[in-house]
């Protein structure tokens, strides 16, 4: 089957469906067994498993297979698995996880798996009998009268006649076909006998029989019988039956098949042939099917009514082309505007009215737009209890980890952007920050550290924490690496707050592990985190009582590519700002602009602010005398105040990044296109703060 | 009416999905819909009286087996196909039981899925 070109779509799939299969594991570890956890996991890896055999990547579906199985095996026994079991099942996941990374960079994965797959066999023979049986091996033979039934329930006026059925080479699941042929056969009639029975269809080299009273002609049944998938050839002949007076023609065949059906065991029939064929077993055999089937529909159902019904109809679609549409929506928006100039110019007024309607439209278009690239932080939440298991396992330490917000909704490529940064900071709490048990009850604390990752709305943005109670960061030892680093001067350092001082981590280069870490390494670390939050437009703040914990915060705004700013005009050009960034505008008297060290600074009510002239900055020679109007902006909680030549007004803009060149004057976080067809400059406030 | 016979897949794998639409679309059916669970498979089946249904049998929500049911009571004449595992036996046996045409185990040639529409569809 041609495969390649789906198998973005398995990988991407594949990694939702491990996602479930890891808090299964988890919760199933932490709170014991629970049905519907264990069922759902059991059809994640029946997905994986379907999906890996149709593409064609053997190792993945020889894996899945066999999880599968355990699974399966796990969910009928209602048990908590062992520990054993558990890992390897924790281990299985890792396994599939790292394949699929491999597909992903390669194209292809040759990841040996015979070894584990051989353990979890083991380990599943090792396994007591599953409490339910096979319901399959519980049938048995007919009632020994069936003989006798036959011969009464072939209806006056039929023929009895023996069907013989050979099967393809290599058919899978020949019950089912077998019960099609059955199907089909009994359209052509009554319905007497079969062989052999149904369970041993699949293992019997032989064809099927079935026996049929009719009064159709032998090409009629031939011909519906052959219809059937993985029939290669079908014969039909009349039968001997002693004593019935419908029998008109004489046949060669022996009465003997027909005490030899006696063993055999009818397939269950369609509903309105039932009672064609009152046979005990076939009652049981559709018992069967209810009961299994029902069973498992009462587990869905539960899930249904607790989760509310979240299978609302919905559609996937690639972010990449969410983008493209939210650029697309951006451009029509910049153009109104520009329409909506000319019509100024124009002074025509039906047009002005038109387009402030389409304004609002689109306004509203933009808004859904943004909406369609909203998920759940969840995404990729989900995917940290498992790292902090994991890491609190190698590191032997105890952790609570609790998770808050997880249904607050963010812009879609922000969250793949904070992933990294997430995991960063979950490891600088597991790594320097909880304390091992015995550390942490000398201490007085509880041997269990907690760590707690959360998200809420505050506004239009989103805050995402990671706080814990472990050690936090010592001040004091903090400044003694940056002076060592040489990275400040020990009598600056003096001067400073300690919340100044944990600010050094921020620092490329810093890092007070003392000794190398697998889990967070060395010298990469908070500065990374920093950037990272810092290119999305967002803020990073870090809180730290020593000996109580750390917090780290970390504040985005709600979509990467639309944000509201305050347009500036400086020296005839025009820049925004962002919104977030701007905390008052002001003018500002030249004359009380003082010179502090090189630096201008203006005294905003008891607050003294450093001053930029940005006209001067960008190469215009600075007034000396007047006022200017003034933005005072702030980043990290520094504020400053910039000097622009007129301020335009509040807009929302459509953010563009910038080509690697701009990028590296420092000045512009990006760009943006106004309404004239321009392009802005947006200023990158932390450079002037 | 150009002739073309209309089809619904019924699957919860996106993977699954595409390929069956792919392989139907190029034997020249008109997939004109595609459902993800049970519900969204009886609503379009009700919207769209497709001439051909591919069913998932182990969905999230109800099985394919209750779907196909839940179909047939909505239009006896409705023509589907299982698409199951080798490990669904008995669900596939319920499926059958409850009214759909034929079955597919998967991985399946693409002819053989074919093979199998051409023979159901309407």
């Amino acid at each position: 089957m041609e495969s390649s070109k789906y198998l973005d779509v398995f990988i991407e799939e594949s990694k939702e469906n491990l996602q479930t299969l890891n808090s299964t594991l988890l919760s199933l570890e932490q709170d014991g067994f629970d049905e519907e956890g264990m069922n759902a996991a059991f059809r994640a890896m029946h997905t994986i498993k379907g999906t890996a055999g149709v593409i064609g990547i053997a190792p993945i579906q020889q894996l899945a297979h066999v999880m599968e199985d355990l699974f399966d095996d796990l969910r009928k026994k209602k048990e908590t698995p062992p520990r054993t079991i558990l890992e390897l099942l924790f281990a299985g996941v890792d396994l599939i996880e790292s394949m699929l990374l491999e597909l992903e960079t390669s194209g292809s994965t040759q990841v040996p798996v015979i070894d584990i797959v051989e353990r979890m066999r083991e380990a599943m023979e090792g396994l007591p009998a599953t409490a339910i049986d096979d319901p399959v091996s519980e049938e048995s033979g007919l009632e020994p009268d069936q003989l006798e039934q036959i011969k009464a329930m072939l209806p006056a006026g039929e023929r009895p006649v023996m069907v013989s059925v050979t099967w393809s080479n290599g058919l899978k699941f020949k019950e089912g076909r077998a019960y099609q042929v059955i199907r089909a056969a009994s359209s052509q009639g009554t319905l007497l006998a079969t062989s052999p029975a149904s369970e041993d269809v699949a293992d019997s080299d032989e064809g099927l029989i079935v026996v049929l009273g009719t009064t159709r002609n032998d090409a009629d049944i031939l011909g519906v019988v052959k219809e059937v998938t993985g029939v290669a050839a079908a014969t039909a002949q009349t039968i001997d039956v002693p004593g019935h007076p419908a029998q008109t023609v004489v046949s060669a065949a022996p009465v003997d098949p027909i005490e030899q059906m006696a063993e055999s065991v009818p397939l269950p029939l369609p509903a309105d042939q039932s009672q064609a064929a009152p046979l005990e077993p076939l009652e049981r055999t559709v018992d069967r099917g209810a009961e299994c089937a029902g069973g498992d529909d009462h587990v869905e159902g539960r899930k249904e009514s607790r989760s509310g019904s979240p299978n609302g109809s919905s559609i996937r679609v690639k972010s990449k082309l969410l983008d493209k549409l939210l650029d697309q929506v951006g451009e029509i928006m910049i153009n109104n505007i520009r329409i909506n100039q000319i019509a100024t110019d124009l002074k025509h007024r039906e047009l002005k009215q038109t387009l402030q309607n389409n304004s609002r439209l689109m306004g509203e278009m933009q808004d859904i737009v943004l909406r369609t690239r909203m998920v759940q932080v969840d995404f990729i939440f989900k995917r940290f209890p498992r790292i902090v298991r994991d890491l609190s396992r190698d590191n032997g330490k105890e952790v609570d980890f609790i998770m808050r917000g997880t249904d607050i909704e963010i812009d879609r490529g922000l969250l793949d952007e904070i992933g990294d940064a997430l995991v960063h900071l979950l490891r600088n709490s597991l790594d320097h920050g909880i304390e091992p048990a015995a550390e942490r009850v000398a201490k007085g604390k509880s041997p269990r550290g907690t760590i707690t990752l959360s998200a809420l709305q505050e506004q239009s943005n989103i805050i995402i924490t990671v706080e814990d109670d472990g050690r936090g960061m010592d001040p004091g030892k903090i400044v003694a690496k940056a002076v060592s680093k040489g990275l400040v001067k020990a009598e600056d350092a003096e001067r400073l707050d300690d919340r100044s001082k944990l600010q050094f981590v921020f620092l490329p280069g810093f890092s007070t592990a003392e000794k190398i870490s697998d889990i967070s390494g060395r010298g990469v670390g908070m500065d990374v985190v920093k950037t990272k939050i810092e290119e999305l437009g967002g803020f990073v703040r870090l809180d730290s009582t020593f000996g109580q914990g750390c917090k780290v915060t970390l504040k985005l705004p709600p979509s990467m590519s639309i944000i509201r700013a305050m347009l500036v005009e400086v020296n005839g050009e025009k820049y925004a700002i962002p919104l977030d960034n701007v905390r008052e505008t002001v003018r500002v008297p030249l004359g009380a602009v003082h010179s502090i060290a090189d630096r201008g600074v203006f005294q905003l009510r008891d607050e003294v602010l450093p001053v930029l002239n940005i006209r001067a900055e960008f190469g215009a020679p600075a007034e000396t005398v007047g006022d200017m109007p003034a933005v005072i902006v702030e980043k990290n909680d520094n504020r400053s105040c910039l000097l622009v030549s007129r301020l335009i007004g509040q807009q929302e803009i459509v953010v563009k990044n910038l080509g690697k060149d701009l990028r590296q004057t420092g000045y512009f976080s990006g760009a943006t296109i106004l309404g004239d067809g321009k392009v802005a400059m947006i200023l990158d406030v932390g450079v002037f703060t | 009416m150009n002739g073309q016979k209309k089809a619904l897949i019924v699957d919860d794998s996106m993977v699954m999905r595409a390929m069956i639409r792919d392989i139907l679309t190029k034997g020249g059916f008109d997939v004109v819909g595609q459902a993800k669970n049970g519900k969204e498979a009886v609503e379009q089946y009700a919207m769209l009286s497709p001439d051909l249904v591919t069913m998932d049998i182990i969905m999230p929500g109800e099985h394919g087996t209750d779907v196909v049911k839940k179909i047939v009571d909505l239009d006896k004449d409705a023509r589907i196909i299982i698409v199951s595992g080798l490990s669904q036996k008995n669900l596939v046996l319920q499926a059958l039981e409850n009214g759909a045409r034929d079955f597919l185990v998967k991985p399946f040639e693409n002819q053989e899925l074919l093979d199998a529409a051409r023979k159901i569809a309407r």
